[in-house]
């Protein structure tokens, strides 16, 4: 198993290296923001579709404007023909948010917070009613938190005893104009989880082995805590507002591709 | 109109596997005939429209064929951005079902009325709409829903409204050749539209009456093509503004035609008293002499 262990660990940092530099080089050329959101979901991203790759689960991405680190962890694992230039460019499909169009590995288009736990519920639902042998798995960001319907699923999941959904909080601790925290308190957000009836565990969402063993299900929903950094792995970018929105010019891709070697 | 919906789709079900009723917390009475049959294919959501509709486009893309069942604006506006997202942008077939068109909850105010939904529907993309007037309608829009495999929206009244089925046949075969006047009508309306063409009838015109309650736009074409100059009254329990009568107006634009139209429906939506559906129907002048007044000025005009 430890052997086993490091060759996924291998794999997977070195696949994470990639995706980061194309998350990268796709916001210098495409001149677009949430860089910093994009780069706290990689691994988790990377866990999820990994695990896909091996067995048909469905994976969406609720938050939607982590687009560029959809599109980059597809292109590494070889699941889509994606590049900087794609990116947001005039007539492609590849848009700011995540496009369902450019891949049957997307069950669903989002942009809109709050979208895609309920229609993971859904598919979860769908699956147990029809008896399908399938995980969903969706990762959502810590502000989607503050949308009503992530409670009411939370509601809705655990009533209905969805033991094959798996929600991933991409918990970075900020959002569009500060902290969580001084925004609209998410804690004790672990308590919250578990009250709703679901299974809870906190995890560093950087951790690619501590992630996989997250992954797996229970006999009630569970929500894995990803603890992350916004902007992780590029240290001008780590855990700063202005990241939701600057995109990297020539200089700062060059300093931060540095940084990932 | 909701007997007949629930009837015919639990007949459809006992074929279909696939076919699941949600609701949002309504239809108490209603759909236990379905219920009862398929305990394991009817879900009761509680009371959350926005999670309910996106769950549903969700069990639809795996091949499931959600019914969204409740009333007037909470499938509909109350989580119109999950409409909108999920259902029609992913093209999916989930099938909303409001009931309570126009004033039919009149007593139950503003937030019970149903009036704005045609204009706000027939603006999202792939969306199937139908707007029954009666039992029949309601069953063949059903038929429709079932092989368009397409997002749908179903408008349909409360409960005991006439069947018009048969009167609209019997006007048709007379009146379909040069006719004086036409009204075109969508929904439940249809019963006071059909008692006020029989006053215009008695005075002698020669008044032919069609429901419009699928693929509206194709259907007023092919009426405006075949009737390119007669006089035109369009009437629904809805607001003018965005409504069948408005799209009239834009296909005869289009075609370049001249046929005078009149467009009877809600101008204004006095939303601020309570009255039953008769009472509101004749304070936005839905009422069958309203009607025939008014489409009396446009035959003299």
């Amino acid at each position: 198993l430890n052997i086993n262990n490091s060759k996924i660990e291998i794999e997977a940092v070195e696949a994470c290296k990639k995706i980061r530099k194309l998350i990268l080089e796709t916001a210098n050329k495409s001149k677009t923001s949430h860089v910093a959101s994009c780069l706290s979901v990689v691994e988790l991203l990377f866990a999820a579709h990994y695990k896909t790759s091996r067995k048909e689960n469905s994976v969406i991405l609720s938050k939607g404007h982590a687009a560029n680190a959809q599109y980059s962890t597809l292109q590494v694992l070889g699941e889509i023909e994606f590049s900087s230039d794609l990116f947001c460019s005039e007539g492609s499909e590849f848009y700011g948010h995540v496009n369902h169009i450019v891949s049957n590995k997307i069950p669903l288009s989002t942009g809109s917070l709050g979208h895609g736990m309920p229609f993971a519920a859904g598919l979860a639902l769908g699956k147990k009613m029809e008896g399908i042998d399938s995980l969903t798995i969706v990762i959502i960001s810590d502000g989607e938190c503050d949308e009503g319907t992530t409670w009411e699923t939370a509601m809705i999941a655990s009533h209905h005893k969805l033991s094959n959904l798996l929600v991933v909080v991409d918990r970075n601790k900020l959002q569009s104009l500060t902290t969580t925290e001084d925004t609209l308190a998410l804690e004790p957000l672990k308590d919250k989880w578990e009250s709703f009836g679901w299974e809870c565990v906190e995890v560093d969402g950087h951790d690619i082995l501590e992630i996989f063993s997250a992954l797996q299900t229970s006999d009630k929903p569970k929500c894995v805590i990803a603890n992350t950094v916004k902007g992780n792995g590029i240290s001008f970018m780590e855990n700063k507002v202005e990241w939701h929105y600057k995109f990297p010019s020539d200089e700062e891709l060059f300093n931060a591709l540095k940084e990932i070697q | 109109m909701r007997n007949s919906f629930v009837s015919a789709l639990t007949e459809y079900s006992k074929t279909n596997p696939k076919i699941v009723l949600a609701t949002g917390d309504l239809g108490y009475g209603v759909l236990d005939e379905f219920s009862r049959e398929f305990p394991d294919r009817f879900i009761n959501f509680g009371i959350n429209e926005q999670s309910m509709m996106s769950a549903c486009a969700g069990m639809a893309k795996i091949g499931l064929i959600p019914f969204v069942y409740s009333i007037a604006n909470f499938n509909t506006f109350r989580c119109l951005e999950q409409i909108r997202n999920d259902v029609c942008y992913m093209d999916l077939n989930v099938n909303i079902i409001s009931i309570g068109s126009g004033f039919s909850y009149g007593t139950s105010g503003y937030s019970h009325h149903l009036l704005e939904d045609f204009s706000i529907m027939s603006a999202l993309p792939n969306l199937q709409i139908y707007t029954p007037c009666d039992g029949s309608e309601t069953r063949k829009s059903l038929e429709l829903i079932l092989k368009n495999r397409k997002p749908s929206y179903m408008r349909i009244g409360k409960g005991g409204e006439r069947d018009l089925s048969m009167e609209l046949v019997s006007n048709q075969n007379l009146y379909q050749e040069n006719p004086d006047l036409i009204f075109l009508f969508s929904g439940p309306i249809g019963e006071n539209v059909l008692s006020a063409s029989k006053v215009l009838i008695d005075i002698g015109y020669r008044v032919l009456v069609l429901s419009v309650f699928s693929d509206h736009e194709l259907e007023i074409n092919n009426i405006l093509t075949k009737y390119p100059d007669t006089k035109i009254v369009t009437v629904e329990e809805h607001l003018i503004r965005g409504g069948m009568g408005s799209m009239v107006l834009e296909v005869k634009n289009s075609l370049n035609l001249h046929n005078r139209i009149l467009r009877l429906g809600v101008s204004r939506h006095h939303g601020t008293f309570a009255g039953s559906q008769s009472f509101l129907r004749e304070t936005h002048g839905l009422n069958i002499q309203s009607i025939v007044m008014k489409s009396l000025e446009l035959l003299n005009s």
